[in-house]
């Protein structure tokens, strides 16, 4: 876990940060790293599921990285504790895919997480 | 069902049990599984003549090398015990009530639920079903004997899921992704040639695979087990009119295994409902990443939408008109989900799966 933090750069509690590093860890396909910036109860709601707690949400995010190829970000914001970006959600099974993600970080953890795309793509 | 329907099946029960449950060495007999579920839809009138035609292409039934008895265990799996293992289950369920019997070994089946390429458990569902409609009936209660005798036979586990430690599941944990985006995200074996067996073992060694198998739920409510399982049947016959072209014949166990699954549940105590449901994703993810296409069909080349009142009843009889055995149960397990979702993409996918199967003559 620590190895896998490391890699992906110090530690941080800067909520712009905590999101660059949610999504550095989403592309390398590093589930202990993502684990790690979630806070226990940590949620997640969008079109592809819902998780009630950060094991729910690392899980269903490591059950993506089979088909993940690449995940580019084009645009963040920060205002606060809350983190806006706009990615580009790139698979092995539906064109490249824009989605908007918006983080809500709490004592340098990500406690929320709401997501929205079309997903007709993948799951049709 | 009207009795005269039941009767009809019988009929074709004690036609079919008088065959083994697999021929040519290992296809499976789907004479009982499709006179089900033409019974079952209202087509009664062509179970006899579809038979007619598809007895002659099966076996005599086996026979047997020794009674199963307390060394049940070491006879799991072993298909040289077919007769056996009915034999054993007939006994079993002529001495106590059948759920009894379905309740002992729904569990101790469970983890094998890949036998046969899921037909032993597809079998149990389509009897199951009938016993529940029906109500008891001794030529039924038989063939629930023949079909948990077959699953008992070719009893095979899906790679990474004996390993899955109870230790891991004893926390509560929802199915965080839908069970649509769950078979969207299973992963692929690299070598996609060879029979079922052949391609269930490269699931050992799949990138990806354990993180495919954590999708389903674990530890959670009776009903949440059941809707997620439901989930599950519908993405996976709505998954068919895309992805059905990689392997039209196969792909169809992806829906009609958590299918039977799901109509055995009422059938089971509640707190088997969570595992159930656990071995129907097995089960229906181990079928998608063994044969799945890579990428689905062009939109163009797929059926229409159906529309009307009547159109589920027209996809079912389309399929029995087809004749093919995976053609009717498949439309079979998408009449029910239409039934269930009101989303015409199931009619479609029945009769995308008319198009894509020809009949074997």
């Amino acid at each position: 876990m620590v190895r896998c933090l490391r890699s992906l750069g110090p530690m941080t509690t800067d909520p712009r940060a905590l999101a660059t590093a949610y999504f550095r860890a989403w592309k390398a396909h590093d589930a202990g790293a993502l684990r790690a910036l979630l806070a226990d109860d940590a949620t997640f709601a969008g079109p592809l599921g819902t998780a009630g707690n950060a094991d729910e949400m690392a899980t269903a995010i490591q059950g993506l990285f089979a088909i993940t190829t690449d995940v580019v970000v084009q645009i963040m914001a920060a205002d606060g504790g809350d983190v806006i970006t706009w990615f580009d959600l790139h698979t092995t099974v539906a064109p490249p895919m824009p989605v908007a993600n918006w983080s809500q970080v709490r004592d340098g953890k990500i406690v929320r997480v709401r997501a929205t795309f079309d997903p007709r793509a993948i799951v049709a | 069902m009207t009795s005269d329907t039941a009767a009809v099946l019988d009929e074709a029960y004690q036609r079919l049990h008088k065959t083994g449950p697999e021929f040519d060495g290992w296809l499976s007999n789907h004479g009982p599984m499709a006179a089900e579920a033409m019974a079952r839809n209202g087509h009664a009138e062509h179970v006899h003549s579809w038979l007619d035609s598809y007895v002659s292409r099966l076996d005599e039934f086996p026979r047997g090398r020794g009674p199963v008895g307390a060394d049940w265990q070491e006879a799991l799996g072993d298909p040289r015990r077919i007769a056996d293992w009915t034999t054993f289950f007939r006994h079993e369920t002529a001495g106590q009530p059948w759920r009894q019997v379905v309740g002992t070994w729904w569990p101790r089946l469970l983890p094998g639920a890949a036998a046969s390429a899921t037909h032993g458990i597809i079998r149990v569902g389509h009897a199951v079903r009938a016993l529940l409609a029906d109500g008891e009936d001794a030529v039924h209660v038989t063939e629930l004997a023949h079909g948990l005798g077959y699953w008992a036979a070719r009893w095979q586990p899906v790679p990474g899921t004996t390993t899955r430690s109870p230790a891991a599941e004893t926390g509560r944990r929802a199915a965080a992704l839908t069970p649509a985006a769950a078979l969207a995200a299973v992963p692929r074996i690299a070598d996609q040639s060879g029979g079922f067996r052949d391609r269930l073992r490269q699931l050992a060694k799949l990138p990806g695979w354990p993180a495919a198998l954590a999708a389903a739920p674990a530890q959670v409510s009776a009903d949440e087990a059941r809707a997620w399982l439901a989930g599950l049947a519908d993405a996976a016959v709505f998954r068919y009119l895309g992805y059905g072209h990689g392997n039209p014949v196969m792909l169809v166990h992806a829906a009609t295994a958590p299918t039977a699954i799901l109509r055995t549940l009422p059938a089971l105590s509640q707190d088997l409902w969570a595992p159930s449901a656990a071995a129907a994703w097995d089960a229906a993810a181990a079928i998608t990443a063994i044969y799945a296409p890579p990428a689905p069909a062009p939109h163009e080349t797929l059926p229409p939408l159906p529309a009307g009142p009547d159109a589920a009843d027209e996809a079912f009889a389309r399929a029995v008109g087809n004749g093919d055995e995976h053609a009717i149960k498949f439309a079979d397990t998408a009449v029910e989900v239409h039934a269930r979702t009101g989303d015409p993409v199931a009619l479609a996918a029945a009769a995308h799966a008319v198009a894509l199967i020809p009949r074997e003559t």
